[in-house]
């Protein structure tokens, strides 16, 4: 199934819609099967139900369930293979999931 | 620099909710605007707004000496310092991107009354904590301030901005930049 993937930041005003569409440029380079959206941050809570992946812009401490990436590093490039090829990875898993 | 006349009343909400279509800047700006830039970031970019050898121990302090500026420019309304320095602290936006470290700071659109860029390069780089890692440091060389009113339309200008931090060449230049004129020109040849 298409990975469904959530971005979050503390504003919710940019960073995620960045983080966002960084992501899926990058995804869609890759022919990756998923789907990306940012979010508000107050929203996560409930967002983060219907999402396999969450790549995260603040601080984690929560254990949220579903794999946990850094966005930063795509904000950034530094660090970013490293990132999206974990990532990459864990889209290739909820893929193979039964439908 | 001492306590701002406005105060939030009716007025204050009316020009809170207000957001001018055109902007209204300075020459360098308007000219800009004329020429149709693509750039977003570059019609936002404006003189008045670039500071140049801020002295700063923190984030707090270096926002506590934009507040002024920015408010005569009608840029923010009252409320913007305790907004931006508490989402600083809950939500730091230091960024490291190798080559340089910068920070990003911006805060809820309603504090925003129209859209600006406002750009500090302090005397000495500013410690802000990294974005995603509130206890992580970084030495913040240029600290780009971001007025947002609508988060769709203007994703953009972030975009932009992350991809001024990234090009190393310019960067070099905004370090080299004798004065605030110089700076605002090199980002303006850049964001056409």
């Amino acid at each position: 199934m298409t990975a469904k993937i959530i971005v979050a930041c503390g504003s919710g005003v940019a960073t995620s819609q960045t983080v966002a569409s960084k992501v899926a440029h990058l995804l869609s380079a890759q022919a990756a099967d998923a789907e990306v959206e940012a979010i508000d941050y107050k929203s996560l809570r409930t967002a983060i139900r219907q999402a396999d992946i969450y790549i995260s812009i603040v601080k984690e401490d929560t254990d949220w369930g579903v794999p946990v990436f850094n966005g930063v590093a795509f904000l950034t490039g530094v660090g970013q293979d490293a990132e999206l090829k974990k990532l990459l990875a864990a889209i290739d898993e909820v893929n193979n999931r039964s439908k | 620099m001492g306590a701002l006349p406005f105060k939030q009343n009716k007025l204050g909400e009316a020009l809170g909710q207000y957001k001018p279509k055109t902007l209204v800047g300075s020459k360098l700006q308007q000219a800009i605007v004329s020429q149709g830039p693509k750039s977003q970031l570059g019609a936002l970019l404006d003189r008045e707004l670039v500071f140049v050898d801020v002295e700063a121990q923190s984030p707090e302090e270096l926002f506590r000496q934009l507040e002024a500026p920015l408010f005569e420019a009608g840029c923010i309304c009252e409320g913007w310092l305790d907004a931006i320095v508490a989402r600083e602290k809950d939500f730091p936006t230091g960024l490291d991107f190798g080559h340089v470290s910068v920070a990003i700071p911006h805060t809820d659109t309603k504090f925003v009354v129209r859209p600006y860029v406002c750009v500090v390069r302090p005397k000495e780089p500013v410690a802000f904590c990294t974005m995603g890692q509130k206890d992580v440091p970084i030495a913040a060389e240029l600290v780009f301030n971001l007025g947002i009113t609508q988060k769709e339309s203007q994703v953009g200008i972030l975009q932009e901005l992350i991809g001024v931090c990234m090009e190393a060449q310019l960067v070099e230049q905004l370090r080299g930049a004798r004065g605030a004129d110089e700076l605002t020109q090199a980002l303006a040849a850049y964001l056409v």
